[in-house]
């Protein structure tokens, strides 16, 4: 009796460890968060930032990844980034909410692809500065710090999009002045332009309609001759699908450089 | 009546000049306001002459220019004396119709409008002096670009009411023009897309006629001018008559026939291509080929048509304006001030400006 009491118990803990196991990744909706192919990190740096990564996707519903590898093989970085995130499901919602950060200590290449809610909130001068972070900390060969500041930078921009909604897009807002002033300045030109022809009326007559007799033009002969024709022909353009095989039209935002 | 006499219309009544009133489109004595019918003074005044006959002979001895005027092309001013007043009158070579310097009297110098430059119609003033100076005043009303001082600062040096000599004329054209013309249809298939471009010859041919086609027949008056106050109501043109002189000055032509007809010729054969083009509709291009257009059936008349010259000066340039005196349509040209184009560049680009950060601002907040 004690002793079926004892295996029933010992099952049940088990029982309820897997499930507490098993809970999280039922919860996400891919992968590890952190994918260290380059083994760069050690098992226990793994495994913090894992959870670093992993409170801060939760909280913003918006998938927060690192990515190490040796080579992208005959892709760019920005393809081997982009088509990582999407081949392997990354992403909240339906618009794909993620920010995934690809580093490759061999090629000292990094890239840092956004997608949905992470594309807006992480944008312009916000991802200048995300960037230029973690490009200085990987140049100093801090991956582990990099990939830290990265997962900060990105609860941070998070928080602040939360609250206010889009970063303020300066580049995009001075572009919109430019545009408006070009436009004020050639409307006002052509407004003066059609003022100052206005203040001289005394043009010289070009024709005498006014003085045709009425009733006096007699079309004796209206021949309409046909003589030949030619024919042209273009070829049509076929619709080629486009560089690289995103599937589903998928856009990101992002950059990246060496280091 | 000898050429060169100078006519003055006396009013029946109290004998004081008269002069021709375009509100009324009757003769009216300045003085003591009797109106007369064109006519009925003109047959007062043959009935006058006839009586004066003497007179007049004894006058042309003293006046050196006479018989003469017409002859001596080469001298510019010409001499006359006031029957009124005895004054010297000076004139140009053209001038048929002027204003004696002293008294004021109208006077009209017959000698260069009889004879072979006897016009043959004339349409009389229907806008007075006042309706000219109105006119000028609505020109120059709703201009932002004018210099702001100009209405103030602009002095009237001239407003004349003017005869302004003008050959009409009329003719028929024969027309026989060639065009190539094409016409264009496109379509595709799933491998090309075609364009078949058909060519097509025109022929066309006929007649056109035209009446009293305007050319100025006075080198002193602008052309451009005389063509932008266009076109005058010959419904109201009537036989020439010296009486509707009075009051106004008149211009002698000396310009021929022929010399100013290039241009009007040239208006013709434009509106004669556009009424044959009128008839090639129906195709993608039209393009004339050969273009042979006969004039034919000319006839020249001679007509005095009513102009109002306005000269006005501003800080030392002056400017031309011209009022055709019959439909009072006004023409001329205004200065145009530098500074207001900046401050009119400065408010259109600085609004739209304004109007587009505030669009963006918005449009990048939200």
């Amino acid at each position: 009796m004690r002793k079926t009491i004892k295996i029933l118990t010992f099952t049940l803990v088990i029982a309820i460890m897997l499930v507490a196991l098993a809970i999280p990744s039922l919860a996400t909706n891919s992968d590890n968060l952190v994918v260290d192919k380059e083994n760069i990190f050690t098992s226990y740096q793994e495994e913090v930032l894992q959870t670093t990564l992993y409170s801060i996707s939760k909280k913003h519903q918006c998938e927060i990844v690192v990515v190490t590898t040796r080579g992208f093989g005959s892709s760019s970085a920005q393809e081997y980034a982009e088509n990582y995130y999407i081949s392997h499901g990354y992403g909240y919602g339906s618009d794909f909410s993620g920010v995934l950060l690809l580093i490759s200590e061999s090629e000292r290449y990094y890239y840092i692809c956004t997608s949905g809610k992470g594309e807006e909130a992480i944008s312009g001068p916000a991802f200048k500065k995300l960037s230029n972070e973690v490009k200085s900390l990987l140049s100093e060969g801090q991956y582990y710090e990099a990939s830290q500041k990265f997962a900060q930078m990105c609860d941070e921009a998070l928080v602040s999009y939360a609250e206010n909604g889009k970063p303020f897009d300066t580049s995009a807002f001075i572009t919109g002045i430019i545009i408006s002033a070009v436009i004020g300045i050639v409307a006002s030109i052509i407004t003066i332009l059609v003022l100052k022809h206005k203040m001289n009326n005394a043009r010289p007559q070009k024709h005498a309609s006014y003085y045709e007799r009425d009733n006096s033009f007699d079309l004796r002969v209206a021949n309409d001759i046909y003589l030949y024709s030619t024919i042209r022909k273009t070829p049509r353009p076929k619709s080629n699908s486009s560089s690289g095989s995103r599937g589903g039209g998928r856009s990101f935002g992002g950059g990246g450089g060496r280091f | 009546m000898n050429n060169n006499t100078l006519v003055e219309y006396k009013c029946p009544c109290c004998s004081g000049a008269i002069s021709f009133d375009s509100d009324a489109q009757k003769l009216v004595c300045p003085y003591c306001q009797t109106e007369f019918e064109v006519s009925a003074l003109k047959e007062f005044n043959d009935a006058e002459n006839e009586a004066k006959q003497g007179e007049e002979l004894n006058w042309d001895e003293y006046t050196s220019e006479s018989g003469s005027g017409d002859w001596r092309e080469d001298e510019e001013l010409n001499v006359y004396t006031c029957s009124a007043c005895a004054g010297e009158i000076v004139a140009d070579n053209t001038t048929a119709a002027t204003f004696c310097p002293y008294c004021g009297s109208p006077v009209i110098i017959a000698g260069k409008l009889s004879g072979a430059f006897r016009p043959d119609y004339v349409i009389p003033f229907k806008m007075n002096r006042d309706k000219a100076s109105e006119a000028f005043a609505k020109f120059m009303k709703r201009r932002p670009l004018l210099p702001k001082d100009f209405k103030q600062k602009h002095t009237v040096e001239k407003l004349e009411g003017i005869y302004v000599p003008f050959w009409l004329y009329n003719c028929d054209t024969d027309s026989h023009i060639r065009y190539r013309a094409t016409r264009i249809s496109r379509w595709s298939d799933s491998n090309y897309n075609y364009t078949k471009t058909s060519h097509f010859l025109l022929t066309r041919a006929g007649t056109l006629g035209f009446e009293r086609v305007p050319a100025d027949g006075s080198s002193k008056m602008d052309d451009t001018y005389m063509e932008a106050i266009e076109p005058y109501n010959y419904s109201e043109m009537i036989d020439f008559g010296m009486p509707y002189l009075s009051g106004f000055t008149a211009e002698k032509y000396d310009v021929t026939p022929s010399e100013a007809s290039n241009h009007a010729n040239q208006r013709i054969k434009n509106s004669t291509m556009d009424k044959f083009a009128s008839t090639t509709l129906g195709y993608a291009t039209v393009t004339p080929q050969s273009t042979n257009i006969k004039l034919l059936n000319g006839k020249t008349s001679y007509a005095l048509l009513p102009v109002w010259l306005l000269n006005t000066k501003y800080e030392g340039k002056t400017y031309t304006f011209a009022m055709n005196g019959q439909t009072g349509k006004f023409v001329g040209e205004l200065p145009v001030s530098v500074g207001r184009c900046f401050g009119m560049l400065g408010i259109i680009a600085g609004a739209t400006t304004l109007l587009g950060t505030l669009i963006s601002l918005l449009a990048t907040l939200f």
